[in-house]
Parts: C-alpha cells; structure tokens; sequence
C-alpha cells in the first residue's frame, strides 16, 4: 500500500512508540492520522506531542464501540500500539485482550485494508532455546501478565481479522528505547539518578534492545505491503546485554549505579519490600478501621473480635528488623528491583532472530546502541533529565 | 466593605482548582453564581463551595452579580466579553483574552464603550516570587539587565475538562498562547517591551508542544523563554544583570539573590516553601475587585492581553521550525 494521503488510526498515539509514528505518518507521508486518549482529564505530554504532530485526537474508550467506529471512519489503516497500562491487572487485561479484540472487530467491519499490531517478545515465554524465531512455541505460559495479555491480544487479532478477512501483521518488539521511552529510557533514568538498579546474574541476560525509529522503519515496511497474517521479530542490528545497555545510562551522569544481584537474591529482596511496605501499612489499616463506625459496628457482632482486636489492635506492628544476620546485605531502600514475574525476561540470553523481518519485509535496522543511545542522549538532555 | 458580587463563568479545572479556592480565601469578593451549559458540574462545585446559585447560560449575569470571572474555552471569549460587558458586568477574563488579536481589540473597544473593566488573568504577577522579582529590578538593584531566561513545561496532565487545548481553532494555537502567554508576560512585566525576536516552534498546525522565543528587548537585555507541554522542565526564572543574578520558580514564595561573583553552593540548598496557589489566585481577584470599585486599573487589563495576542500572532506568522537533532525522516530500505 502506497502510504501517502492515506488515512491511519492509530492506537496509542499519545504514547512512546505511538507518538513517534503519529509524527512520521504525518510529516514524511502526508497521511492524515487519528489517535485515541483516553479522556480530557488525563490527556498529558504524550496527547499534546501527538497534537503537535497534527494527529486528530479522538477522546474515548478502547473498550468503546462507539468511540472505535467513529474513529476507523474513513481509514484505511490501523496501527494498534496501545495496551493496558492503568488500574488492576484484570483492567489492564480488560483493555490489552479485550479492546483488541473490539478494535479488531470494528476495523473488519469498518473495511480497514491492513491492521498492523504491536506484539512483544516477552510473548515467547521465559523458556526460550538459544536462537529463538518466529515459529517458536512455548505451552508453558510465564506469569507475567503484560507478556501474556500481550498474546491473547495477538490471537484475539488472528481470530477476528479471520472471520473478516482482514489483513493484518504482528510486529513483535524487542526492548525498544529512545526518546520518550518510559519503561526503558525515562523509568531507568530516574532510578539511576534517584538510586541504583539491580541487574540479575550480572546483567548478562541478552536485551533485545531496539530504538524507537527501527521500530517505525519495521511498521512502514509492514504498512507498505498486504497484510498476510504474519508475525515477525522486531530488534536492533546488535547483540546487548542488559549490562551494556544500562552502563550507557551509567555513562551519561557519571554513575555506577547498577547492582549486580542472583536471581535467589532479586526474590528475596523483591518479597522483603512487598512485606516490609505491607508491614508498613497495618498501623494505618488498623487506625482507619478503628476510626470507622461502620466496621466497629460490624466487627462487634462477630466472636472473638474483642479479643482478638485487644491482642493485634494494641500490639500493632513494630518496625522492620533485619530477621536474617547472617545473610547477604540487604538492598537499599533506594535500589529498583526488578520485579519477580519479570526476573526470567532480564536473565534470558536468547537471541531472538530477525532473519524473517530482514528477508521477507526487507527490514534493515539503522540504529546500533551507540548511534540510538546517542540521539536518546541529546533527547534526553533536551528533556531536562539529565544536565 | 461590601464585596463585589462575582459570578463565575464555565465552571472548567481552573474554577474548580483556582478561581473558586481563590474566592474562598479572597474578603473582596463573594461569589453570588456559578455558570455551566452542564447544570450537573455547576451545582457539583455550587455544593462543595457554598454557592447559592447556579445558571446554565451567562446571559443572566447582571441579574445577580456585579461582575464575572469567565473560564470559558478561549474561543468563546470575545462573545462572551461583549454581552457580559454591555449587560454592565465587569469581566475578569481567563487567559488568553482571545484567540486572534481582532477578537482582542474589539474586545478592548467594548470595554472602553462599556466603562466597565476589561482584566485578563495574567495570575503569575500576583505570586510573591514575581512581585518581588519586580520590585528588585525596578530598584536598580542587580544593575542593568543582560540576560533573562524562562524554562517552563509540565508533561502532566492538566484536569481539563473539554479538548479545546486540542484544536487551534479554540485555543488558538499550542503551548505559546495556552501555558506560554504566562511567561511572555512576565518577561514583558520585568523587561519591558521586546525590539526583535525569533519563534521556533515544533507544529506546523499552531498546535506546538514545544516552543522557543528569543528576544532582544528594547533594553539590550537577551531573553530565551522555553515552553513546552511535552517535558517537564525546570519551571525557573534566571535573570542576570550586572551586579548579581536572581533565580526563582515561574510561580512561587522565594527568590535565590547571587551577588556577582557569589559561587551558587555558598547558602545551604533550603527547598522553598510551597506554592500557596489559591493565595495567588485570591490575590488576582482582589485586584480585579480593587478596580470594580474604581480605585485603580487592574494590573493586567485588556490592553495587556491584546498586545500580548499582537505578539503571539507575530510568532506564528514568522514560525521556524525546532532544531531538534534525534528527528530525522525515518529511512524506509527499498521494501522487497
């Protein structure tokens, strides 16, 4: 499909990956492009960028058919770049799996020539072989929910653009970063400028690292041709490890911030802030509780309260201690851990293989660590992170 | 004294987060209506700040107030001005006071015609930091001014309650005349007026999330004002002149003095106290009312809205394009 004068909804648009092709979609092909944001109230930098590039925003619900049909009027184009990122993990689920579900529906029915989505390699499981492609297939799911809901959004897709018989491609993305990156650019920024971040087994896990304007070069060439209902893998030219890759960050403040932790010692310290801030919060819980009519008037009527309430209400909980002496030193309050459902993703030193994207797409990534890293760093100098 | 019977009009994030708190802290006033096409969201504030009326259409403001403080979207504004002020109602008008500069002077003529005040919310003059930026340069007391910088962006979101920050047709362009109008001001309160400038801006649809404005004032002074809607900047004022340098936030209750030759880490870093935001916006209404009762002109009136929109319009027509090294077309390889 020739992109030029075409018309795109894009999902996603207020966001890093969304917003950097809203602005490409627009200046470089003259294509009209519309976005969805959420609401007015929480429209933030991310809408405003996405405006500044001439997207159209369109204010609504993922989960909206409404919203959504209005929306795909007139496109010929979807690009699906949103996912759920706030509220409960079964909201998150409701609008990763279930918007794209909707959205995949109403594009069928809307006559959409091409859907193009975002998928994520996380997708292939923790338990992947050395060199892992396309065709890859782990039963045992991880419990990561983002790298789960991720691909049954994916198979919500397969099946609805099916039934419609619409063209649609899976882009699935390696660790991508660059300017406006949040999870990987921004987040680890802040952490490292703030504290320290904890790489597991020494960081030597394989990143998959990918800057943003690869990621664009992969959607257009996807864009440009029919939709076969193919998945391809998406990464930077290189092979980096999560250590290279933060040292870069490292590099720019002059730091060296990352601490090297076993996975035994990520859980540990990971399970040991989750208690210690459960801890933490009992004292308020109790004092709410007690200050609240309501639930003295029910927590009377049951046996034993009294009882119970004069052991556990008076006592409240004392101050976290050290219970283990003898163990290793425990993590600063200050360090990022990563969490234990993503522990596996950061020590795989698979390498996922873009010889598919390269031969049948003609994919030809631009941007190393060091040429991405550079730009990323102008950015973020520019964006006030780093002076 | 009796205070000026105010009714606010749209009842939007800065009634809510501003005028209305404002208003509580502010003896001069006493705020009589709130005005909303959604009765719901005016009787909503109506009840959580004691208000005792609330209407759907302004077009019963005299009936009940002397004057009106309108929050509506910009592009509502001269409209709005024009009946409010031949009704006799004195207008307080939000920020900026229209979106093209015809809407502004007609405006500006209808309050003359009116003899009714015509002020503009330019509320950043009324925070301490400023007023005393104000009164040490006006003393003399950093010498003559070299260089004047604004760093100003937030990325949050502001609770907005409709899109118009979205189209330019309402707003009337991006970061420059929605968040920016507010450090022209200031630049132009301090420094006086400008004598050539260049704008650079990152949209070419007048929808710009960021936004540079360098300026040689009539002065000499050079100005750089930064403004962006995308990134959270460091929200500080530097002036430099050529006895010492002052620091402040854009907004706020201190101000940092650096004696020339004074190396920056000599004073322990104290953080500032934190901006009483509803004393600001008390202090902007107890203006507006000092000049209802005809006891001064507002320190913001209409004129300084129009010119200010003079200049927007100049920036627009005369727009560069950001340098912003990291965008670069994106190479698509020759698709098999």
């Amino acid at each position: 499909m020739n992109l030029h004068g075409k018309t795109a909804f894009v999902t996603g648009g207020s966001g890093f990956i969304g917003g950097r092709l809203v602005e490409v979609l627009v200046r470089q092909y003259g294509m009209r492009v519309k976005t969805l944001v959420r609401a007015t109230t929480s429209a933030g930098g991310g809408a405003f960028r996405a405006a500044a590039a001439g997207a159209e925003i369109v204010f609504g619900s993922m989960l909206d058919r409404a919203t959504l049909d209005a929306a795909l009027a007139g496109c010929d184009l979807v690009f699906h770049c949103a996912y759920g990122t706030h509220g409960s993990v079964a909201e998150q689920r409701e609008v990763t799996v279930e918007g794209t579900r909707l959205l995949a529906r109403a594009a069928g029915a809307a006559g959409i020539g091409h859907f193009i989505h975002l998928g994520t390699v996380a997708s292939f499981g923790g338990n992947t072989p050395p060199c892992v492609d396309e065709s890859f297939v782990d039963a045992r799911l991880w419990n990561w929910p983002y790298a789960r809901d991720k691909l049954d959004a994916e198979r919500a897709l397969d099946q609805e653009a099916r039934a419609a018989g619409m063209g649609f491609t899976i882009l699935r993305l390696g660790m991508v970063y660059g300017p406006y990156g949040t999870s990987y650019t921004v987040g680890p920024l802040h952490a490292i400028t703030h504290g320290r971040l904890a790489l597991v087994d020494d960081g030597r896990g394989v990143s998959s690292a990918t800057y943003v304007d690869d990621v664009i070069q992969a959607m257009l060439l996807a864009a440009m041709r029919p939709g076969e209902g193919e998945i391809f893998m998406i990464r930077g030219p290189d092979r980096v490890t999560w250590r290279q890759f933060y040292q870069v960050y490292d590099g720019w403040i002059g730091r060296d911030s990352l601490v090297s932790l076993s996975k035994a010692e990520m859980i540990a310290a990971s399970r040991g802030r989750w208690k210690a801030a459960a801890r933490a919060l009992l004292p308020a819980t109790f004092a709410a509780l007690k200050a609240s009519p309501a639930f003295r008037r029910s927590a009377s009527g049951l046996p034993y309260v009294r009882q119970l309430y004069a052991r556990l209400g008076k006592r409240m909980i004392g101050p976290v201690v050290a219970r283990n002496p003898g163990g290793p030193a425990p993590v600063e309050r200050s360090t990022q851990l990563i969490p234990e459902i993503m522990i596996d993703y950061f020590a795989n030193t698979s390498e996922f293989s873009i010889d598919k994207a390269r031969s049948k797409l003609g994919y030809a990534p631009q941007f190393d660590l060091k040429r991405g890293m550079d730009f990323t760093e102008q950015w973020a100098r520019w964006a006030n992170l780093i002076r | 004294m009796t205070p000026v019977r105010l009714a606010i009009v749209g009842c939007g994030a800065i009634a809510e987060l501003g005028h209305l708190p404002g208003a509580a802290l502010c003896p001069d006033v006493e705020v009589t209506l709130l005005v909303d096409r959604d009765a719901r969201r005016a009787q909503t504030l109506a009840d959580r700040f004691g208000i005792a009326r609330v209407e759907t259409d302004y077009a019963c403001v005299a009936d009940h107030a002397d004057a009106a403080c309108v929050a509506l979207p910009p592009h509502l504004h001269r409209a709005s001005a024009e009946r409010l002020l031949a009704s006799g109602t004195h207008v307080l008008m939000e920020k900026p006071l229209a979106t093209n500069l015809v809407d502004a002077e007609a405006m500006v003529a209808a309050a003359q015609a009116s003899g009714r005040v015509l002020a503009v919310a330019m509320m950043r003059r009324f925070a301490r930091s400023a007023r005393y930026l104000k009164a040490l340069i006006d003393s003399g007391m950093l010498g003559r001014i070299e260089r004047y910088v604004a760093r100003s962006g937030a990325a949050d979101a502001w609770p907005s309650r409709s899109p118009f920050t979205f189209d330019a047709e309402q707003a009337g362009g991006g970061a420059l005349i929605s968040n920016g109008c507010h450090d022209v001001d200031l630049l132009l309160w301090l420094l006086g007026p400008i004598a050539s400038f260049e704008f650079y801006s990152d949209s070419p649809a007048r929808m710009e999330g960021n936004c540079l404005l360098e300026c040689r004032m009539a002065s000499g002074a050079v100005a750089t004002i930064e403004v962006s809607r995308t990134r959270t900047l460091a929200n500080m004022i530097r002036i430099d002149g050529e006895r010492g340098s002052v620091e402040a936030p854009l907004m706020g209750e201190a101000a940092l003095i650096l004696p020339k030759g004074a190396a920056r880490d000599l004073l322990s870093p104290a953080d500032p106290p934190p901006l009483d935001y509803a004393a600001v916006m008390a202090a902007q209404l107890a203006d507006f009312a000092a000049a209802v009762r005809g006891e001064r002109l507002p320190l913001a009136d209409g004129r300084v809205g129009r010119d200010m929109l003079g200049l927007v319009e100049q920036c627009y027509a005369g727009a560069r394009p950001l340098e912003l090294p990291w965008d670069l077309p994106v190479r698509v390889p020759e698709a098999l």
